[in-house]
């Protein structure tokens, strides 16, 4: 329900999001309430001329405690910050100071300030959900047809800057400095030799083992600059499986990558060297995440967490039973904390079973919780750290949102 | 009556850590009405704040003194599902729709029937214009019907105009109160499907694309096609609070919302031919 005078809107989640009521600026699309989910409406529902207060009819089901018609104080806040920023699921989100830039499964691409609410850009039905680097010229990679850079400000579409570069999945991370992209793809296997042997040659001597000789998968691992709109260095890519997954620590000092055969490989972000293999991680590993001392963290898409300096294990880690961990896993930017995608079965009395999405803080090296958010009720696409005390996590209900997880 | 607060999450504490969890969400009940006997499925405060109008799923009409404890004041007529109530100050009447096809006039005061327009579907949508003595009214299926206030005659439909559901049939009056705000489908597809359209080969609306429309009451003809490039299924049009946006609200897997131009919107009715017209904003 939409009261466009008093700049407000009420919304409702449908059952299995337990009919949460939320009140939102209709402006800017920050979330003023988030309330208590006895409070959700299944009828209708208006707020008042002056936008004080709202009536709801909370409806027959036995999960509320008693039929009746709600009258609603909409001065109460939440104090989480949240924002309503894609109109589908949010697929990828980057930031830059207080710019925040979403893409959502309409293709639709949004910028947003955080701070003030105010809309920068908005492009729409772009071809895929892009990948966005928000330099001073921002840029969207779109992928298709064939990789190409959109310049945001000025609209002009340039090519990718290497012919041999098609796709940006599944690796595509800003450097904390915006200097550097790291990216990683993989190739498709009856194409390979050409640009296996091209990749080959500006490897490191100790990876000519890794060099195909028939048609197979390689997936490349580079940086790009998006200053000098050039791929840079190359890392000794994994050849045996795809990537599943790299990053790089906060100061760039380390990178960290895995592949589908659950082999990760820590590499000096500054030289490429490698510097350690790690070829045993439980269960094949899907999320990587390293700091700048290259303390490094694997975890599996079944819950299990292994941390390893170098090539020395250090400690492992597992959720209950009841808890699936999910693509997301990041380093704090000290480096002495992960945050994690967590989704725990909950069975809500009157609402039935139902996964609730946790966005955890876990400490390092003993991945100890220190903190556990529970406030979001759908799944959880990704999460980042736009400042050491912010956490930012974006769900498929095209929410945004922004955690102050410490002082 | 206040429900008790759910007990907040707060502070777990086991052998090795201490876990914060996110604030507890707001409780915001200050009180509840009673008397109702079926889901409202729609609502309509009157320009006071604290007299509330419902519609309910049985076909009652309440209205409420949400600030006192009397039963609300019954309004009864209609059979089916209320699926529209708009107040009017300037004559103490209230114009309220249902599924059972009719439209009725209300005087608020005495809750007595004034008119009742018969439209013979389901009425999903209902606005009017009292600067313009003129209705619009959402039938399923559509059209829209345009009917003169004064003695309930349709004067003549909105052509192309038809609702996009079963349930919703969103209808606004512009500022200049003769340019009316509704969604419509216009078939944009090849001949070979319009070809088997009409020998029954493939669904009716096969080929047909939705659109939100501004059409002229005075004609019946569309002026402005305003494709959203997103869902087609508005719930409800109003004005931007700066007066300078005409939005409209889209609700599925979340809330979706459309704006346009005042301006631009403008132009295009002063243009002798009709305009297709982009959205401004989507978020």
């Amino acid at each position: 329900m939409v009261n466009p005078s008093a700049g407000l809107i009420l919304t409702n989640a449908e059952y299995f999001h337990k009919y949460r009521s939320r009140l939102w600026d209709l402006q800017t699309g920050r979330l003023l309430s988030d309330f208590d989910p006895s409070y959700g409406y299944i009828g209708a529902g208006a707020i008042t001329p002056d936008g004080k207060r709202a009536i709801i009819d909370r409806g027959l089901d036995p999960a509320f405690r008693q039929r009746g018609l709600s009258i609603l104080d909409l001065s109460q806040r939440t104090k989480t910050e949240v924002w309503a920023v894609a109109t589908n699921n949010v697929v990828s989100l980057q930031y830059r100071g207080p710019l925040i830039c979403t893409t959502d499964g309409w293709g639709d691409l949004r910028i947003w300030n955080r701070e003030t609410g105010h809309e920068v850009l908005w492009c729409s039905r772009l071809p895929t959900a892009p990948k966005v680097y928000l330099g001073d010229d921002p840029v969207a990679f779109i992928e298709q047809p064939t990789l190409q850079l959109l310049h945001l400000k000025s609209g002009a579409v340039t090519p990718a800057p290497d012919p041999d570069l098609r796709s940006l999945w599944p690796v595509f991370e800003v450097a904390r400095d915006g200097k550097s992209i790291l990216i990683g793809n993989n190739y498709p296997s009856t194409d390979s030799n050409t640009v296996g042997a091209r990749i080959a040659r500006t490897l490191p001597a100790q990876v000519g083992r890794y060099v195909p000789v028939a048609p197979r998968k390689i997936s490349a691992l580079r940086f790009f600059d998006p200053g000098l709109h050039q791929i840079g260095a190359g890392f000794d890519a994994h050849f045996d499986h795809g990537l599943s997954k790299a990053a790089l620590s906060p100061n760039g000092a380390r990178v960290i990558s895995i592949d589908d055969g659950g082999v990760a490989r820590l590499f000096d972000g500054k030289t490429q060297h490698l510097l350690a293999e790690i070829a045993g991680t439980k269960t094949h590993a899907k999320l990587v995440c390293t700091n700048d001392d290259g303390l490094f963290v694997t975890a599996s898409e079944q819950g299990r967490f292994q941390v390893f300096r170098g090539s020395e294990g250090l400690g492992e880690a597992a959720v209950p039973a009841d808890t699936k961990l999910l693509a997301g896993m990041i380093i704090a930017p000290d480096g002495k904390a992960i945050a994690t995608i967590e989704e725990v079965a909950t069975d809500i009395p009157g609402f039935g079973y139902n996964q609730q999405p946790h966005i955890r803080i876990r400490a390092l090296p003993k991945l100890e919780i220190v903190r556990d958010f529970t406030g979001s009720l759908v799944t959880a696409g990704g999460i980042a750290f736009p400042d050491p005390a912010t956490l930012v996590s974006w769900h498929d209900d095209g929410t945004v949102r922004v955690w102050k997880w410490k002082e | 009556m206040k429900f008790c607060r759910l007990a907040p999450l707060g502070l777990l504490v086991s052998a090795f850590c201490v876990v914060a969890q996110d604030v507890p969400p707001a409780n915001p009940e200050i009180g509840q009405l009673r008397g109702s006997t079926s889901l409202s499925h729609t609502f309509a405060w009157m320009p006071d704040g604290r007299t509330l109008l419902s519609g309910e799923e049985n076909g009652s009409v309440l209205l409420w003194d949400t600030v006192g404890n009397a039963e609300p004041k019954r309004f009864e007529g209609h059979s089916k599902w209320v699926s529209a109530l708009v107040p009017d100050s300037s004559t103490g009447r209230i114009y309220s729709a249902s599924h059972d096809g009719k439209v009725i006039v209300w005087n608020a005061a005495s809750a007595e029937k004034v008119a009742v327009w018969e439209l013979g579907k389901p009425v999903l949508g209902l606005a009017i214009s009292p600067k313009a003595g003129l209705a619009a009214v959402a039938v399923k299926d559509g059209p829209v019907r345009i009917i003169s206030l004064s003695d309930g005659r349709e004067l003549r439909v909105l052509d192309g105009s038809k609702p996009n559901g079963l349930w919703d049939g969103p209808v606004f009056f512009l500022d200049d109160g003769r340019s009316v705000v509704a969604t419509g489908d216009h078939f944009i597809g090849t001949p070979e499907i319009a070809a088997m359209v009409a020998a029954g080969k493939i669904a009716p609306d096969a080929g047909r694309q939705s659109f939100s429309g501004v059409w002229k009451a005075e004609t019946g003809a569309v002026q402005v096609r305003m494709p959203s490039l997103g869902w087609e299924f508005p719930k409800q049009f109003y004005y931007t609070a700066r007066h300078d946006r005409l939005a409209a609200l889209c609700v599925g897997n979340g809330a979706q919302i459309t704006e346009w131009s005042v301006t631009d919107i403008a132009k295009a009715l002063a243009s002798p031919v009709p305009v297709e017209l982009p959205p401004t904003s989507r978020r």
